[in-house]
Order: C-alpha cells, then structure tokens, then sequence
C-alpha cells in the first residue's frame, strides 16, 4: 500500500475542525478533547484520501475536498414530529434518537425504560466522560484509518452510545434517524459507539434522510463491539439528497460464537462511499454482510467491505448488488482476509451488478487474500444486464415490456430485502425501492 | 502433521546445471554507452540505437513499480551485465558449426536441435543467454512466406517489418521493466506469418540462462497478418546459482484481421533452493492486439522463477475478436507469483475467457491478478473468468486481486473464484485403489489443471504435467 499522500485541499477543512474545538462551549471530559485533538492531527497528517490510493483509485472525494461544508452548530429549523413520522417505520414503539443536522433532538426521540442496554446520544456523556465509552472509541474504527475517520474524531460531537449488559435482550429494536434539515450546505459527522455484551441481543437500524433537496455532507462513524455469544443485526438505510455526499466508516469486532449481520441500503446521494470493515476476532462467529445500490443519474456509489477472518472456524456470507442507471456508476471492493491459523474457514462472497442504461458503469474488484490451507473461500462478481429469457417468459405470459423489466428489476433488488428479518424494515424499503426504481405501484403491489 | 507427503524428497532442479562455455560478456553496468555497444556488437541499423536511447532515457525517469503483491530486495540495476554471448569461431551457417558443447547442452535439456532427429516437426528458435544461437526449418517455412528467426537476423535482413511493428503493442515506456527491456534487449524471435498462411509447424523458441551475473532481456514479435495462424510455444530454464538472477522480457503479438495466434509457455527459470536463496526474478510484459475476427489465446505454465511477475493481455480491439488466457501458476518453497491477465475490450462483440488455476504450496505467495475492461464502445461484450487456487500446507498463501470494469450495459461479465486445498477424500480414494500418495497428489493436481493442459500443444502438455509433480514434490504435508 501506498503511503497516504498529503492533499492540500484537507486545509480548510482541518481549519474549521479547529475552530469547531476551541469553539465547542460545552465542557467535556478531558479524554473526548484529547480524542478530538488527535484526529485533528491526524488529519492534518492524513489530508484527504487521494485517487492514487489503491482503495480510493475508483472514487474521487475531489468534490468534497474542495467544497466547504461549515458545521452545523444547531439543529436546522422547523424540524416537528410530523416531519418525522414516514421515517419510523410504522413502529412508533421502537426506541429511537433522532438526530438533526448532526445533533441530538430530544424531543423528538424517544428512550423508553431500561430495556437491557443504557441507551444514550453522545453529547449527553459527554461532560462526565463515560469510562466504558473511553475505553472502546476508536477500538473498531481506528482514528488514522483515513482523513474521513480522523475528520470524524476531530469534529466529534454527537451520535448514539448503546451498551447492551451481558445476556441481555434488547427486545425492541433502537431506530437512529439522521435528518438532514437546513437547506444551506453543512456538514456532520455523527459517531456511534455500540457496545454488545456477552450473551447479549441487539437490532439497530440508522436511517440517513434530507428533508430538503440540499447538498449537505455526511461522515457517519459506526463502532461495533460484539461479545462473545451475543446476536447483533444491523440495518442502515442512506436516503439522502440526490446532492448530498455521504461518507460512512462502519468497524465491527466479533468475539467468539458472536453472530453479525448487516444490511446496508443506498438510495440516494450524489456520491456516497461505505467502508464497512469486519474483524472476526473470536473463533466459530458468523457473519452475514447484505448490500443493495440503486443508483441513477450522474450518482456515485462506492461499498468497500474488508472482512478479517483472523480466527478458525468462522463463517461469512455476502452479497452486495447494485442496480446502475444512466450515467450512474457503481463501485464495489470486497476483501477477505483469512489469517494464517484461521483454519476451517468459510467464507462466500458475491457482487452482482445490473447495468440498465448504455451509459453506466460498474467496476467491481473481490479479492481474496488467503493465508490458511484447510479453508472453503469463493467469490464471484457478475456485470450483465436483465436475462432475455425471462423476460420473453414474461413477454410470452402478455406482460409488456416495460413492466416486465421493471417486474425483473425489481426481483433483483427484492432479492437483498428479503434477507432482512424486520418486518417493518423490509416493508419501508420495498416501498423506498419501488420510488427509486420508478416502478409502477402494480409491481409493488404483487409483494 | 507428518504423513508420507512430508517425505518425499524436495523436488530437484533438474535444469540446474552449467555449460562450460566461452562467452562474450560486456562489463557490469548500464549507460548509454553500454546501449551503444549492445547496438555495435549486434550490429543494428541507425533506428534501432535511437529506439533504445529513448526507451533508456524514459526508464531513467520511471520507478519500480511497488504495487505486486511480491518481496524482494532492491535491484542493483549497475550490478548486472547486460549482454552475454557465447562465442562461436565464425558466423554459422548450418547447425554442423554451432557449437558441439552448445549443441549437448539443449539435448541436455531435452530440445534437440538437429532437424532430422525432429520427431514432431517443430521449427525451434534456442536463445542462450542473450543471444539466438540456432534456428531450425528455417527453410522448409520460407517456402511458405513464414519468417521466424532471431531478433537480431530480423533486423539485419527484415529492417522495414521490425519497425513497422516494434513498440506497437507494447510500447517502450510502457511500465519500468517493458522500458528497461526496449533498452538493451539483446535478442529473442521475430516471427511473422504473411497473409492467409496457416504456419505448417509449431515454432518454438527455447530460452536458457547460462552465464552467472547477466540478466536476460530478450524480446519476441510475433506478426500474423490477415486469416494467418501460427502456433507458438516458448519455455525456460536458468542453472542454479545463489543470486537472484534479472529477467525482463517483452513479447508482442499482433493479429491482424481474421488471424489467430496461440501462445503457449512452460517457464521453468530456476526457482531458488530450499530457503529462498537464489532463482530467477520474471518480469515480463506480454501483450497482444487482436484486429477483427481475430484470436489470441495465451496458455501459460508456471513453474519457475523467484518471482514472476507477468500479465499476459489481449487488446481486443477489432469486432468480434477473441482473447483467451489459460494459466496454472506454483509456487512453492518461497517462491512468489503475481500473476494474471488483462481483457481490454474495446470492440464490438469482442469475447475473452480467462482461466487461472493457482497452486501454492511450501511458503509459496500466489496471487492473481486481473483486469476485464469493457469500454462503453464495446457493445455485447462478453467475459468469463474463472480462478481457482489449491492451497498445500498452511504457510502459503493464496491471492486474487481480480479488477472488472464495465461501461455499457450490452456487456456480459462473470467472475468465479474459489480456493480450497487439496481435498482429502479424494487422495483417500485414490490411496484405496493402491496409489501411492505422490501419485495420488500429482493426479489430483492435474485434473485440477485440466482445463488449462489441454489448451496447451501435445508435448508441453505432457512437459507441464511432469513439471508439476517435479515441482511439488516434497510440498505437501
């Protein structure tokens, strides 16, 4: 690898994180300023990411290096309950935060009782510094990983702290809505930190949405600690402005027998990149990674998905797709590494793309780096367009040819939905599909 | 783990040996200079020192490339002689006055050179060291129109085609070693097969490192013109010596329309002893443009070299042209491979297939590497890869970097990879029916080869086949 260029053009940016953090009026604990301090630096060390970095030759972040995204130091106005509402997912029950240009609105989130886990927004531990949150940040996600994580680090403000207690069972599923509010340009960075104990039980869903066609950036942070035994399920959902820029790092770190699985759904944004990394620290864990993409316009999506097989006898599965129209363009990176000693590995992955317009572009790059003998790896990546015989099936059954295309398209999005256990979940999405496929309502309605 | 697979005696080189031979070798060292009497001693016309002095000067301002999946220590590039040449008494004009000690040393490796011992009538080109010392049937192709001779004779009596075509597909300055290789590449075939000639034999060129200290830049061009079709076939061997030897060769294939070129190579340089002292680093650069309707196929079988590092590529730039790549690639002891292909599609209808079995056993780090790029402009594209790696022992490694890009939505491209290691049941089933352990591996190896073997003309399959089990012989346990 490469080592990281210094790019300029981080100047401005590494300005307004500095004044973010003289600026930042709430007193907070002595270790969150030091945390802070060290991903100024290291951004200031890192700049931003550039293409002739192997991980990044495919995505150039040039448009939000140049651009100026000033932090939001409020939530934007006029954000109201109504507002909310389509994005609860009909469970008005679950537990939920709800962040607003990067802050934590509580008025419209809502912390039920102790449900097994002490369910918290970041800001709010701040000032006394919770110990377990010091001793896990930047635990699964480094800080100097990229210019994106440090900036994070350095601009850390808000975000959600779960800490599910050994053996519990978080029954209802915590919900975390990112609204993107004001209409002038702004820039968050929230960071989760989601601790799961021993035995324990955990479904969260982060939900990424505008509420105005704005450009607007995001750099969400996501850190994942699952203990031994414990079952995490974890669904992220970006809807953002067809202008927005949204840049995610998601960390995951796996104790023995831990079960993990995601979903990770991209409907909007004009450029998105998703780093989505997986340690499988303890023997025996499963993992399952999901992926759908539907992009079209000039929109960029970008998944990269490390998968660290660092003990024996683990088993992964994934499955990425994409859907690219227009001029769109759809990258995808999946590694998997199997360390030596991780004997007994299982590990299957699989990218399909489907390329509806002449004028998309797809590159995918699954790579496989095996460093153990006795292990099962496969991988495959297919480009292709809709199959001609089943649309002729569909065409020979007087289904016309636009509704069978869309009926075919749709099948193969549905394909990643279905995987998903939530209800409620899976119903918001094949509605969200169906808008961002243009699809007739009699093809959602065959569900 | 101790089975009887752990016994087997390490697999000897059996190529290792050294020809005592006089030879010509120029100082250590490069500079223009030296690229001035690398042209003087061979004699080239004025164009060709040109094309070297540019090509030298461009790689003066590139860089190693550092982003192979292989380690290995700087190269000392003043520490290594660029041209060697066993001497001969006076210019040769038949094989009776080649060398008799040159003449044994390619029986010794098993290419007999004089023709009327040829059995299957192949025309074979031997290169030692740097330079082309016998061409064989040169006569009976010339009937035919077919050209294959040395590099050097090229340029002494076909001037007009080497410049026509040279740098054509692999241009100097296309990536450090291809430039180091325009520099002061002594020798290598030139092939060329006139228009709607179906070459009557499979040419052959036979590669041998002897002197110690010298790297090996040799050059090979092959030209088909219009529906000609040639079958080429290309193999190596280096004696065994404590230092790392240099490698960089280039090989350019043009196809013209309708044609069809099929290159096959059993590398087998000398891979270095047990703890990774010594071998050959293979740098290669080959390339291939296909016009309309016309096929390339690249058969490789990679046993040899320290390092390999070599991506044999089709530019498939006419309609409906044809790219294929089937490779099997060990690695064994330390022995490091990065190896792949490249599938440019550019034209309309263009299909590739790509094939790549790697092997890794002992603390062998095998890599694939690959790259499907369909241009928006390449309507009904249409590729399929697949790359399966067998892993022997648990301190080798096995890789697959594999790169897809597509820009239209006409285009068809699949890949596959699996990797697994060799599997129990099956050498327990074959030990059942009375195989020995060795005998049950290298079964089993070979039908996890087939697909690639069979690509390959007749004797090399039966050349690779041996070459395998030779090379993983002491691997597995």
């Amino acid at each position: 690898m490469s080592a990281p260029a210094r790019e300029t053009h981080g100047t401005a940016w590494a300005e307004d994180a500095a004044a973010f953090q003289t600026g930042a009026g709430r007193r907070v604990a002595p270790w969150i300023a030091d945390f802070r301090k060290l991903g100024l630096d290291g951004f200031r060390e890192l700049g931003f990411p550039a293409p002739k970095q192997e991980d990044w030759r495919f995505t150039n972040i040039a448009p939000i290096a140049g651009a100026r995204f000033p932090f939001a130091a409020s939530p934007g106005p006029g954000v109201s309950s109504a507002s909310l509402a389509p994005f609860l997912f009909d469970s008005p029950d679950w537990t939920r935060l709800v962040f607003a240009d990067g802050h934590f609105v509580s008025s419209l989130s809502s912390i039920g009782e102790w449900d097994g886990a002490d369910i918290q927004s970041l800001a709010d531990i701040m000032p006394s510094g919770h110990p377990v949150a010091e001793r896990h940040i930047g635990q699964c996600v480094p800080t100097g990983t990229n210019g994106f994580t440090a900036l994070n680090a350095a601009c850390l403000n808000d975000g959600v702290y779960i800490n599910v207690g050994e053996g519990e069972t978080v029954k209802k599923p915590v919900l975390l809505v990112y609204l993107a509010v004001r209409d002038e340009p702004f820039a968050a960075h929230p960071r989760n930190l989601i601790i799961v104990g021993d035995h324990a039980q955990l479904t969260v869903v982060e939900l990424f949405v505008s509420l105005t066609g704005g450009a607007h950036f995001t750099n969400a942070l996501t850190e994942i600690s699952a203990g031994r035994r414990s079952v995490v399920d974890y669904y992220r959902i970006q809807q953002e402005s067809p202008l927005a820029y949204h840049v995610s790092s998601v960390g995951v770190r796996q104790e023995e027998l831990s079960s993990f699985s995601s979903a990770s759904i991209n409907l909007g944004g004009a450029l998105t990149r998703n780093n989505l990394s997986v340690e499988l620290a303890g023997e025996a864990c499963t993992t399952v990674m999901n992926g759908l993409s539907i992009v079209d316009g000039d929109r960029h999506v970008d998944n990269q998905t490390a998968l660290d097989h660092a003990s024996p006898r683990c088993e992964s599965e994934e499955l990425y797709k994409a859907i690219v129209d227009d001029r769109a363009r759809s990258v995808f990176n999946g590694k998997i590494y199997v360390r030596p000693g991780a004997q007994k590995t299982d590990a299957k992955q699989t990218n399909r793309n489907l390329l509806l317009s002449k004028n998309a572009t797809v590159d995918t790059k699954p790579q496989l780096e095996i460093f153990a003998d006795d292990v099962k790896c496969t991988h495959g990546a297919t480009v292709g367009q809709l199959d001609e015989n089943q649309l002729f099936y569909l065409r020979s059954r007087a289904m016309d040819e636009q509704t069978a295309s869309q009926l075919l398209t749709y099948g193969f999005a549905n394909d990643i939905i279905e995987r998903i256990s939530l209800e409620p979940v899976r119903a918001y999405l094949h509605r969200a599909q169906s808008s961002a496929l243009h699809t007739a309502a009699a093809i959602g309605d065959l569900q | 783990m101790s089975s009887p697979l752990d016994e087997i005696a390490n697999g000897e080189y059996k190529w290792g040996f050294v020809t005592d031979i006089e030879a010509k070798t120029i100082p250590k060292g490069l500079s223009e200079d030296v690229i001035r009497q690398i042209s003087a001693l061979k004699h080239e016309p004025e164009f060709m020192l040109e094309w070297r002095l540019k090509a030298y000067r461009q790689w003066l301002k590139m860089t190693e490339p550092d982003w192979p999946n292989v380690t290995y220590p700087p190269i000392d590039y003043q520490d290594i002689s660029y041209y060697s040449a066993p001497v001969q008494k006076k210019p040769k004009e038949g094989l009776e006055e080649v060398d008799p000690e040159l003449l044994s040393t390619f029986e010794k490796l098993g290419i007999p050179l004089s023709e009327q011992k040829r059995l299957a009538g192949v025309a074979v080109d031997a290169v030692f060291d740097s330079v082309s010392v016998a061409t064989t049937f040169q006569d009976q192709l010339a009937e035919q129109g077919v050209i294959f001779c040395s590099f050097s004779e090229a340029l002494r009596n076909h001037p007009e085609l080497v410049r026509k075509y040279l740098g054509t597909v692999v241009p100097s300055s296309d990536n450090y070693f291809a430039a180091l290789n325009s520099a002061v590449f002594s020798d290598g075939s030139f092939c060329f097969i006139p228009k709607g000639v179906r070459c009557p034999m499979e040419l052959s060129t036979y590669f041998r490192i002897n002197s110690a200290s010298t790297g090996q830049f040799e050059r090979t061009l092959i030209v088909a013109e219009e529906g000609a079709y040639v079958s080429y076939l290309e193999g190596c061997t280096a004696p065994m010596r404590d230092e790392n030897q240099l490698h960089a060769a280039v090989v350019e294939l043009v196809a013209l329309d309708g044609a069809e070129i099929k290159y096959s190579t059993v590398q087998n340089w000398y891979p270095g002893d047990e703890e990774g002292r010594g071998g050959i680093y293979n740098f290669v650069t080959k390339r291939a443009k296909a016009g309309a309707n016309a096929k390339v196929s690249w058969t490789q079988v990679e046993t040899g070299s320290s390092i390999t590092w070599k991506y044999p590529s089709v530019i498939l730039q006419g309609d409906n042209s044809i790219g294929e790549f089937y490779s099997v690639a060990l690695t064994n002891k330390y022995q490091q491979a990065d190896t792949g292909t490249k599938m440019i599609h550019i034209g309309k209808n263009t299909r590739s297939t790509i094939i790549s079995k790697g092997i890794s056993a002992g603390r062998g780090q095998n890599t694939y590497r690959g790259l499907v790029r369909v241009l928006p402009k390449a309507e009904n594209a249409r590729n399929y890869t697949q790359c399966d790696s067998m892993l022997m022992g648990d301190r080798c490694g096995a890789h697959t970097f594999p790169y897809i890009s597509v820009g239209n939505n006409s285009s068809r491209v699949e890949h596959e990879a699996s990797t697994s290691k060799i599997s129990e049941d099956q050498l327990f089933y074959c030990r059942q029916r009375g195989l020995s352990t060795e005998d049950a591996i290298s079964m089993v190896i070979n039908g996890f080869c087939k697909e690639v073997f069979r690509e390959l003309p007749m004797e090399f399959a039966v050349e690779a086949t041996k070459l395998l089990s030779v090379s993983l012989e002491g691997s597995v346990g």
